[in-house]
């Protein structure tokens, strides 16, 4: 199985200001690129991905990284691989914010060192967070693979998409 | 003032797998877009913005807070100030030689503007270790930022002078 990934954290914003009557319009510009391709031959070294739209029972969801399905129903386990990158979206038509944190039992931190921080995110209706960590999350192990979705909608979409690999 | 604002959150991937001999190779891709151009006529829009590159031990920061409602180093010195507006972009990402992870998260919920949850009563996180970037897309929902509710921190454990790279862009509905 070989991946390869294509990634954009891309935010260009133009400010025009008007400066008077003798200058005119000035625009500064501001971009940053966090963009690249990542494989099985770069240094950040991509191996593994998932991605799926999923719905919450109840008003909850856990998804246990070792045990994912991919493409015709094959089992896809990032076990002694490290996520990389992280994009999580909710549709518009969710009635209420996801919270996305590590599990009480097996906690991986998908926004943080590892699992002894308590990073989380709350994506609201509408919105979506993309974050590339390059080799710096943790490992994902027997003890520390799993991430919770919970929400106030009993029945909210979350998609997201991960891609793993190794140092 | 008016401000446009092209943004990507871009992740597309191709998984190939090996089928056998008689299938061979098939590709499946994994891609997601979410893109867009905010500006004074979307809605959301796009009002004010402001980037910065800078220490989490030194200015615009005071005892490593951001205060969202004067922001130093806008152009030409001036201070820019977020003051009932929402945000709708963040993009943060720490220096690739930081020498150790920058937590970002709400002040306190006294004071604290929260760029990663629904609002200041809940105390969401992200820490960002060297070379790492987050960006987040808020449709419409993030809170309005107030003379209350205002500051962002940023905290590191060891590296008293990580540096990180900040742009935020902020309108109404």
């Amino acid at each position: 199985m070989a991946v390869s990934v294509n990634y954009n954290l891309g935010l260009a914003v133009d400010e025009t200001q008007n400066m008077g009557d003798g200058a005119g319009d000035v625009t500064f510009s501001y971009s940053s690129a966090t963009a690249g391709k990542i494989d099985a031959s770069t240094s950040v070294k991509a191996e593994y991905a998932f991605s799926d739209t999923f719905q919450l029972v109840a008003g909850t969801y856990t998804l246990h990284l070792h045990n994912m399905v991919g493409p015709l129903a094959s089992v896809v386990n990032f076990t002694d691989k490290k996520v990389l990158l992280v994009k999580i979206a909710c549709p518009i038509t969710n009635t209420d914010p996801v919270l996305v944190t590590k599990s009480a039992g097996t906690p991986y931190n998908l926004f943080g060192e590892d699992a002894a921080d308590a990073d989380r995110i709350t994506v609201e209706p509408g919105e979506t967070y993309l974050a590339y960590h390059p080799e710096t999350l943790a490992v994902v192990a027997v003890g520390e693979r799993s991430v919770d979705f919970t929400s106030a909608d009993l029945t909210a979409d979350v998609t997201i998409e991960l891609v793993a690999g190794v140092t | 003032m008016s401000v446009s604002a092209n943004y990507n959150l871009g992740l597309a991937v191709d998984e190939t797998q090996n089928m056998g001999d008689v299938i061979g190779n098939i590709t499946f891709a994994h891609t997601t877009v979410t893109a867009g151009k905010l500006d004074a006529s979307t809605v959301p829009n796009a009002q004010l913005v402001f980037h910065d590159s800078f220490n989490i031990d030194a200015a615009p920061l005071a005892a490593g807070v951001l205060d969202l409602t004067s922001m130093a180093t806008g152009p030409l010195g001036s201070t820019v100030n977020f003051t009932g507006k929402k945000i709708r972009l963040v993009k943060i990402s720490a220096h690739v030689d930081n020498t150790d992870v920058v937590t970002i998260t709400r002040k306190d919920v006294g004071s604290g503007y929260n760029l990663f949850g629904l609002d200041h009563t809940t105390a969401e996180s992200v820490t960002l270790s060297p070379g790492c970037s987050i960006m987040a897309y808020h449709l419409a929902t993030a809170e309005v930022i107030t003379g209350t509710f205002k500051n962002v921190l940023f905290t590191s454990p060891t590296d008293a002078d990580a540096n990180v790279t900040v742009e935020l862009v902020a309108g109404v509905a």
